[in-house]
């Protein structure tokens, strides 16, 4: 697998994921000062998505969001050491809101930093 | 004869069973949790079941036993209490200092405070701070400071409500410095000047951390300079800080009457005053040496917190509460986080503080009552032995590589014992005030933690950062890696590796922070102690003529208090070490097997 030059945290979209959710996950990274980049992804399980950027992301970071008129929707936040089924972070169908996407964003960065999450 | 010794302490009930014939042939020992307040009725059930253990070690059942013999409990209990001597007080709030994790911009802005919605309007020429509430988001707050520039205002920083201030500072086309996450932000006054300063990644803020870079921001006279410096000391250290100042803004130190207590020595009496310090209160205690009794002035905290203690040693041995002399005092000077009143975010400074430990002593432990109440249930003959100080030397003698005379420190929870044996088998003992529940609220109360069982983890075990999801960095440097990837909720935080596996410390504190306090906590009191005691029971007051000291009890096994204390005693050229009871017991059970042995002599 090819592994990025640039350090960012890589953001992928499964589905039509509504702009809004993007931004969230976005401003979250940027509040705390970490780059991230857009990528597509091949994968179509959300999980699995997230996994293969974690593994592409030179800082060991992705998060996919998904939404699939009749699939899945929902949110996972992963790293390159952990098993691909089992994601560190993940918001279900329910739990999307802006807050908790900015919030994924947000700890998607203090994983890279090495800061405690802020836990729900 | 087969023989139970039983010690109840005030943590533990130790057992030790033992053959007493000609000579004695320990066969078994156990050890249990003690219930409820040592020497009282509630104990009998937890003797009995650490008796019942010993004898299945060896299987045997509690009616094999001829004898059951207990410890003559040193009549000795201990109390703790915290008294705060100074506050800051802030009023017209004045300040906002603290650390929000993410700052926006970088350097120093002086300027008028203004709502960011005035921004629109105003044509004031001036130097202008923007303070930012919750109802405006991050591009509006960027877009209304763009518009104002670019019609010529002088913004030079702003205040923000939320966690924003990296996202506005990015949207903006000329960068200010911004101070974010101020929670009462409505308290902010607007149309007064201020100055707002944030630090580099890394740094701390250098012109409001100094009162004189402030009295030249402000023109202050020097009498507002003194009354400021308290406002630049709480400032110190943080990567963000503003100062406002306000026409009434008023800052004072205040010291809070926390009362006097009288020393009544053997020949002398001396009155303290708590509020001048730890260091004043020994000094005076070591001047009245020994001590009878403590008074302290009735109605203020300290008389409080000695009353409390009289109170329920009184309960405890149905005696006058007037009969109850308190007997040693060990006063610590400590540093106690408060809540600056006034502050806009949470501010915390730090008071001083007095620590007090007090203990008493009284004639009429029950342990009389406890004897029958056994007897009744066991149906094994019980009776007291002998006073706990000898049968914990003469236990304690039983260690490889000791003799007289030896020196035991008994490192207990409510208080700090020592006993020496003699060439010629006298024995000496001293009870002294101060021991591991003071360290515990020592712990909890500089660290802030409101917490008195994750105090007294944190005092019981060594800690260490989780670096990443795979590895944690031990306090000794140490690395240790996991094959499956640890709790989220441990992530990047300070853990304490207790028996249960880490447990993550939830409080923003550092590891480093963390280890000073508890480190110094335990010298304070039981480094401190345990000089303070030896020196009394020493012949002439010398330690050095004492030539074998052994550490026994619960502490004893702490992970880094017997190297303390070896390291104060190193100059005095004795051998000290944490006793081995019988080669085999670590310093555990040395006054259940000196109650057996004291059967054979």
């Amino acid at each position: 697998m090819e592994v990025e030059a640039k350090p960012a945290v890589l953001l992928g979209c499964i589905g039509s994921v509504p702009t809004e959710w993007l931004a969230a996950v976005q401003v979250g990274l940027e509040e705390e000062g970490i780059p991230w980049e857009m990528r597509e992804t091949k994968e179509d399980s959300l999980a699995a998505a997230a996994s293969e950027l974690a593994k592409s992301s030179r800082i060991n970071t992705g998060i996919v969001l998904c939404s699939r008129p009749d699939g899945e929707v929902g949110a996972a936040l992963h790293h390159r050491d952990l098993p691909v089924n089992q994601p560190l972070m993940r918001l279900e169908r329910r739990e999307i809101s802006k807050m908790r996407l900015q919030l994924l964003g947000q700890n998607g960065a203090r994983l890279v930093k090495g800061n405690p999450f802020i836990l729900g | 004869m087969l023989l139970a010794g039983v010690d109840i302490g005030n943590n533990s009930t130790e057992v030790a069973v033992a053959r007493v014939d000609n000579g004695v042939q320990f066969l078994a020992s156990s050890l249990v949790r003690t219930v409820g307040l040592k020497g009282t009725l509630s104990n009998a059930m937890c003797v009995i079941d650490a008796v019942d253990r010993a004898v299945m070690e060896v299987g045997m059942v509690r009616d094999d036993l001829d004898l059951i013999l207990l410890n003559k409990a040193t009549p000795v209990i201990g109390d703790v209490a915290m008294e705060t001597i100074t506050e800051t007080v802030i009023t017209e709030s004045a300040m906002i200092g603290h650390n929000p994790s993410t700052p926006g911009g970088l350097g120093l802005g002086v300027g008028v405070t203004s709502d960011i919605r005035e921004l629109e309007t105003t044509n004031d020429a001036s130097s202008l701070i923007a303070v930012v509430d919750e109802a405006i988001d991050f591009n509006q707050a960027a877009e209304r400071i763009n518009a104002a520039v670019a019609r010529g205002l002088h913004i030079v920083g702003a205040i923000i409500k939320k966690d924003d201030g990296v996202l506005i500072n990015n949207r903006l086309n000329s960068p200010i410095p911004i101070v974010d996450e101020v929670n009462h932000i409505n308290k902010v006054p607007l149309g007064m000047p201020a100055a707002l300063e944030v630090a580099r990644v890394g740094r701390a803020i250098e012109k409001l951390s100094n009162p004189y870079d402030i009295a030249t921001l402000f023109d202050l006279t020097p009498e507002q300079t003194r009354q400021i410096t308290p406002i630049a000391r709480a400032l110190t250290g943080n990567r963000s800080g503003v100062v406002i100042k306000t026409p009434k803004g008023d800052i004072r130190e205040r010291r809070i009457p926390a009362g006097s207590i009288t020393l009544i020595g053997d020949r002398k009496k001396e009155t303290v005053d708590v509020e001048e310090g730890a260091d004043a209160i020994m000094e005076k205690l070591a001047l009245v040496a020994p001590l009878i009794e403590i008074q302290a002035q009735p109605g203020t905290n300290a008389g409080g917190m000695f009353e409390n203690v009289r109170t329920v040693m009184a309960g405890l041995t149905d005696q006058p509460v007037s009969l109850i002399n308190i007997q040693d005092v060990l006063a610590v000077s400590t540093l106690q986080p408060q809540h600056v009143l006034g502050g806009l975010a949470g501010e915390f400074t730090k008071g001083a503080a007095v620590g007090l430990a007090a203990m008493v002593m009284t004639q009429n432990i029950p342990m009389q009552r406890l004897a029958k109440k056994i007897h009744e249930e066991v149906d094994v003959p019980v009776e007291i032995g002998g006073v706990e100080a000898e049968m914990a030397v003469i236990g304690a003698l039983t260690t490889p590589g000791t003799e007289r005379p030896l020196a035991i420190l008994d490192l207990g929870g409510g208080s700090t014992d020592a006993s020496i044996i003699h060439r010629d088998g006298r024995v000496d003992s001293i009870h002294m005030a101060g021991a591991g529940d003071m360290v515990t609220m020592l712990i909890n109360t500089e660290l802030g933690l409101d917490d008195i069982d994750l105090a007294e983890d944190i005092k019981r075990n060594p800690l260490a950062k989780v670096e990443t999801l795979f590895h944690m960095r031990h306090e000794s440097g140490a690395v240790e890696f996991f094959d499956s990837h640890l709790d989220p909720r441990l992530f990047g935080r300070v853990a304490i590796l207790g028996e249960q596996g880490p447990v993550p410390i939830m409080h923003d504190l550092n590891l480093n922070q963390i280890i000073n306090v508890r480190r110094q906590a335990k010298e304070k009191v039981f480094v401190r102690n345990a000089l303070r005691a030896l020196k009394q029971v020493a012949p002439g007051g010398n330690i050095r003529l004492i030539h074998f000291v052994a550490l026994v009890g619960g502490s004893a096994l702490d992970f880094e208090i017997p190297r303390m204390i070896a390291d104060a005693l190193a100059e005095y050229g004795v051998v000290l070490g944490k006793g081995n009871i019988r080669g085999v017991e670590g310093p555990r059970n040395a006054v259940a097997t000196g109650l057996c042995l004291s059967r054979s002599l």
